[in-house]
C-alpha cells in the first residue's frame, strides 16, 4: 500500500511541476504576477510529492518489502541498517528518485527564496526548472518505475552491489547529484535570462550562490567516490581517468569555469553571453555524463546500472533540453547587448578570461579523450581505447597553464592592471616555489614531472597565502591592524583564498602519489616476509571471520621499517558476498599525513605443495593531501557561500523601494 | 607592460619544462641502462609473477603494463588487474623488455597481436589525429577567437554605464554594496 501511495505521489509530483513549468513561463511571458503565484504553489506540491515518494521506498527499504521489485532486487535482509537506507539511493531508479526530490527542493527554494530578482525573470527560472523536473519525473514513472511490484514476492532479495556496501560510497550520490541538479538551476536561471532578453549584474548574483553550492557539492561527492576507489579497488589509484569518472569531472571543470565568469558578469557586467553559455553547457554535461553513466555507451570499471532503452530516454532529454536552450542562446544571445565591461588583457577580467579558456578547452579534451572511442568505431571502422596517458599528456598541461596563471589574478586590478606590480608582490611565493623545484630535483631522483608538479603545489599554496597577507597589509601596517583587517575579511576572499589553496595541496598531493609512489607484488607463504622500500612486511596470521552479510578471509600483516622501532600491523581482508555471489577486498591502510602503507590481499596459490597468498603493498606519498586538498576546496566554496552577500534570502535592507521589485505572492 | 616579457619568458620555461616533463618514458629509455643488481636470496616465491631483477627495468615494464588494457576486464590497465591473462601479459611486458625491447616494440607487439583497442595511449594514426590534435586545436581557435574580439573593441578608457540595468536591480545592487562591510 505503501509503494502505491508513493507512486501516486510521483504522479502528483509530474503534474504539479507541469504547472509549475506552464505557470512559470506563461507569467514571464503575459508578465502576469497570478500566474507566477501559481507556479510557486505547484512548486510546494511538487516537493510534497517528491517527499512523499522517497519516504515511501525508504520504508520500502527499511522494511525489506521484497514485494516491491527494486527492493527484492538490491537488497538483503541480512544487510546492515545503515546500507538498507542508503539502498534507496544505491540503484537506478532509486536514484532517480533521489534527483527528482533535489530538483524539486532547489525549484521551491528559487521560488520561495525573497530576494532581488526581477518577479518575472524567476517566474520564469521557476518554469524552466519545472520543466527539468517534469522531464525527469516522467523518466521516472515511465521508464524505471521504482515502485513495480513483483508477484509472488521474493523471501529473500538480491543484495546490493557489495562494493556500494561502503560508508563514503553511501554518501557519493548524493552529493553528485546535489551537484547535478544545482547546475540546473543555474541552467533555469540561464534559459530564463534569454526568454527574458536581459543579462544584469543581479542576475549574476543570483546566479553565484547556485552555481558555487553546485560546484560545491560536486567537489564533495568526486571526492568521496575518489576517495572510495581508493580504498576499495585494491589498487592503490584514486583516479583512473574512466568515462564514469570524466562524466563526474566534466561538468565540475566547466562549473568553476562558469564560477569565475560568472564573478565577471556580476562584478564588471562583462562576458555575460559567455557565462549564459557556460550555464547552458555545465548543466548539458551533467545529463551527458548521466547518460553516459546509465546507457553502457561506454565499458567502464564502475559500471553498476546499464540499461540502453534508458539511455535512449536520457539522450532524448539531453537533446530537448540542450538542444532548446543552444537555439535560444542563437537567436536571443546577440542581442542581449550586455557585454558592457571593457577591460584591457592585461587585467583581472583578462586572467579570468585565461582560466576560462583553458578550463573549457581542458573540459572539451576531456569529453573527446571519453567519446573518441565512439567516434573511432563509427567512423574509422577502428576499436580504440583512450586511457590515463592520453588525459595525462593533454589535460594535465592545459591545467598546468591554468595554474600558473591562477595565483597571478587576484593581485590584478579590475579592468586595466600592472603586472610587474602583482609579481612584485608574489615575489616570495615564486622564490619557495623555485625552491621546492629544485629540492624536488635533488630529491625525486630528477624526474622533471615531479620537479615542476612540486613547484606549481607550492606556487599556488604561497600565492593563495600572499594573497591574503597582502590584503590585511603584513608589514604595511602595525600588526594589529592587520589582525584587524584579518578579523573582517570578507568570507568571499577568505572562501577564494581557502579554495585556491586547496587546489595547490592537492596538486601537491597527486604529483607526489602518482611519481613518487612505491609499489610491491609478492607472494609470501604464512609467516613469510617480504621487503619492499625499507619496509619489511610479515604475513602473520590469517582468519576467518563472518560479517553480518559476508565472510572473509582477513590477514595480519606485520610492517616494520629498518632503523625504526615502529611496528604497524594491517588487517587486509578478501571478502566474499554470497548473496550477491561477489569477492571484494579491503585494504589494509595506515594513514599518515605524510604517506599511506597500503596492503591488499590477493588470491591464494598452492606452490610447491605450500599455500601462498599475493600481497600487494604500497606506499603513496601526500595522500592525505590529495583528499585534504578537495576537503579545502570544498570548504573555501562553503566559506564563500556562507558570505552576507550570497547568501540566499539573506536579509535585505528596506525594499519595495521601485515597484517593479515587488515579489510574487 | 614591462611585466609581460617576464611572465612570457616564465611561461615558456614552463612550457618547455612540462613538455620535457611529459616525455618521462624517452628520458628514462635513454639513459644508459645501469648494472643489473644482484639479487637477494629472499623468501619470496612468487607464484606466477616475478619482478625483474633490474628496477629501471622492472619499473619502465610496470609503467607499460599501465597503458595496455586488460583485455578480459571492464577498461582497466593489465597492471591493476587480477584477471590470469592480465598476469600473463604483464609477464609478457617483461620479457619483451628484459629482451631490449623499446616501448614502441612492446606497443606494437600488443596492437598486433589484441588490436590497437589494447593501448590505452592510442597511437598517432589518421583515425586520432583529431584524438591527438583537439587540445591544441582547441587553444587556437580560442586564442584566435579572443584576440580578434580584442581588436574589434575599442580600448577601454571611460568606464561604460550600464542603461540596461534597471533601476530596481541597480538600487538593491547599491544596498547591498553599502551593508556589505568593506574593508
Amino acid at each position: 500500500m505503501i509503494a502505491e501511495f508513493g507512486h501516486f505521489a510521483l504522479l502528483l509530483a509530474l503534474t504539479a511541476s507541469l504547472v509549475q513549468a506552464f505557470g512559470g513561463l506563461l507569467a514571464g511571458h503575459r508578465m502576469n504576477p497570478r500566474l507566477a503565484g501559481l507556479a510557486g504553489s505547484a512548486a510546494d506540491i511538487a516537493l510534497i510529492g517528491c517527499l512523499v515518494a522517497f519516504a515511501a521506498l525508504m520504508s520500502a527499504y527499511i522494511r525489506s518489502d521484497f514485494s516491491v521489485a527494486n527492493v527484492a532486487q538490491n537488497s538483503h535482509t541480512l544487510k546492515p541498517m545503515i546500507y538498507k537506507i542508503a539502498g534507496t539511493w544505491g540503484n537506478h531508479e532509486g536514484s532517480m528518485v533521489l534527483w527528482c526530490l533535489v530538483s524539486a527542493l532547489f525549484a521551491w527554494m528559487l521560488a520561495r527564496t525573497p530576494g532581488t530578482l526581477r518577479w518575472s525573470l524567476k517566474a520564469r527560472a521557476v518554469g524552466v526548472q519545472g520543466l527539468v523536473g517534469a522531464a525527469t519525473l516522467a523518466y521516472l514513472i515511465f521508464a524505471s518505475n521504482p515502485f513495480a511490484r513483483l508477484d509472488p514476492a521474493p523471501l529473500q532479495g538480491a543484495d546490493l552491489n557489495p562494493l556500494l556496501q561502503d560508508p563514503a560510497l553511501a554518501a557519493h550520490p548524493p552529493f553528485l547529484y546535489l551537484g547535478y541538479v544545482g547546475s540546473s538551476v543555474v541552467f533555469s536561471l540561464a534559459v530564463a535570462a534569454l526568454l527574458e532578453g536581459r543579462v544584469d549584474a543581479a542576475w549574476a548574483r543570483w546566479v553565484r550562490p547556485w552555481a558555487l553550492a553546485s560546484w560545491m557539492f560536486l567537489t564533495v561527492g568526486i571526492g568521496l567516490g575518489s576517495y572510495w576507489a581508493y580504498y576499495e579497488l585494491g589498487w592503490g589509484g584514486w583516479w583512473f581517468w574512466d568515462p564514469v569518472e570524466n562524466a563526474s569531472f566534466m561538468p565540475w571543470l566547466l562549473g568553476a569555469a562558469l564560477l569565475h565568469s560568472a564573478i565577471v558578469t556580476e562584478k564588471r557586467g562583462a562576458l555575460a553571453s559567455w557565462t549564459i553559455l557556460l550555464a547552458i553547457l555545465t548543466f548539458s554535461l551533467a545529463l551527458l555524463g548521466t547518460f553516459l553513466v546509465r546507457s553502457g555507451v561506454l565499458t567502464s570499471v564502475h559500471a553498476f546500472a546499464l540499461d540502453p532503452e534508458r539511455g535512449m530516454w536520457i539522450l532524448l532529454i539531453l537533446a530537448v533540453f540542450t538542444g532548446g536552450a543552444l537555439a535560444l542562446y542563437a537567436w536571443r544571445g546577440p542581442s542581449l547587448g550586455s557585454d558592457k565591461g571593457l577591460f584591457a588583457p592585461v587585467s583581472r577580467e583578462g586572467a579570468l578570461v585565461i582560466n576560462n579558456l583553458f578550463l573549457t578547452v581542458a573540459t572539451a579534451t576531456v569529453l573527446v579523450g571519453t567519446l573518441y572511442p565512439l567516434a573511432g568505431e563509427a567512423i574509422f571502422k577502428q576499436a580504440l581505447s583512450v586511457g590515463p596517458p592520453y588525459f595525462n599528456l593533454t589535460f594535465t598541461p592545459l591545467m598546468a597553464i591554468v595554474l600558473v596563471v591562477l595565483p597571478i589574478a587576484p593581485f590584478l586590478a579590475w579592468k586595466r592592471a600592472d603586472l610587474m606590480g602583482a609579481m612584485q608582490r608574489l615575489w616570495v611565493a615564486g622564490a619557495l616555489a623555485a625552491a621546492a623545484c629544485a629540492l624536488a630535483i635533488a630529491f625525486a631522483g630528477g624526474k622533471a614531472l615531479a620537479a615542476v608538479g612540486f613547484g606549481l603545489g607550492v606556487w599556488l599554496v604561497c600565492g593563495a597565502i600572499a594573497e591574503v597577507a597582502d590584503r590585511v597589509k603584513v608589514g604595511q601596517v602595525p600588526a594589529a591592524q592587520s589582525l584587524r583587517r584579518l578579523g573582517t575579511m570578507p568570507r568571499s576572499a577568505w572562501g577564494m583564498a581557502l579554495a585556491h589553496m586547496g587546489v595547490g595541496i592537492f596538486t601537491l598531493g597527486a604529483v607526489a602519489e602518482t611519481q613518487l609512489r612505491i609499489e610491491h607484488t609478492a607472494s609470501v607463504p604464512l609467516g613469510g616476509t617480504t621487503t619492499f622500500a625499507g619496509y619489511t612486511a610479515r604475513l602473520e596470521n590469517l582468519t576467518s571471520i563472518d560479517g553480518p552479510n559476508y565472510y572473509a578471509d582477513r590477514g595480519t600483516v606485520v610492517v616494520t621499517r629498518a632503523g625504526s622501532d615502529e611496528v604497524v600491523t594491517l588487517y587486509p581482508e578478501r571478502r566474499f558476498y554470497p548473496a550477491a555471489r561477489m569477492p571484494t577486498t579491503e585494504v589494509g591502510l595506515r594513514h599518515e599525513l605524510l604517506g599511506d602503507l597500503y596492503v591488499a590481499l590477493g588470491d591464494p596459490a598452492e606452490i610447491d605443495g605450500a599455500m601462498q597468498w599475493t600481497l600487494r603493498l604500497y606506499y603513496n606519498p601526500l595522500v592525505s593531501f590529495i583528499f585534504g586538498g578537495v576537503l579545502i576546496m570544498a570548504i573555501g566554496g562553503l566559506v564563500s557561500l556562507t558570505d552576507r552577500r550570497l547568501r540566499i534570502g539573506a536579509p535585505q535592507p528596506a525594499r519595495k523601494t521601485a515597484g517593479t521589485a515587488a515579489e510574487p505572492a | 607592460m614591462m611585466g609581460q616579457p617576464v611572465l612570457r619568458t616564465l611561461g615558456a620555461g614552463l612550457l618547455a619544462g612540462l613538455l620535457v616533463a611529459a616525455t618521462p618514458l624517452a628520458a628514462q629509455q635513454a639513459a644508459t641502462p645501469p648494472a643489473p643488481v644482484p639479487q637477494q636470496p629472499s623468501q619470496d616465491q612468487l607464484v606466477r609473477e616475478q619482478a625483474l631483477p633490474d628496477q629501471t627495468a622492472e619499473s619502465r615494464a610496470m609503467t607499460l603494463a599501465r597503458e595496455i588494457r586488460c583485455v578480459v576486464c571492464e577498461n582497466e590497465p593489465v597492471a591493476n588487474s587480477s584477471a590470469e591473462i592480465a598476469v600473463d601479459m604483464r609477464n609478457a611486458i617483461r620479457e619483451k623488455v628484459a629482451a631490449g625491447a623499446t616501448d614502441d616494440e612492446v606497443r606494437a607487439y600488443f596492437a598486433s597481436r589484441y588490436g590497437e583497442f589494447v593501448l590505452l595511449r592510442p597511437r598517432l594514426s589518421t583515425a586520432t589525429l583529431l584524438l591527438w590534435g583537439a587540445p591544441f586545436l582547441l587553444v587556437l581557435i580560442g586564442g584566435a577567437a579572443l584576440l580578434l574580439r580584442a581588436r574589434q573593441r575599442p580600448a577601454p578608457e571611460a568606464e561604460a554605464a550600464d542603461p540596461d540595468l534597471d533601476a530596481a536591480a541597480r538600487a538593491a545592487l547599491a544596498r547591498a554594496e553599502a551593508a556589505r562591510t568593506e574593508v
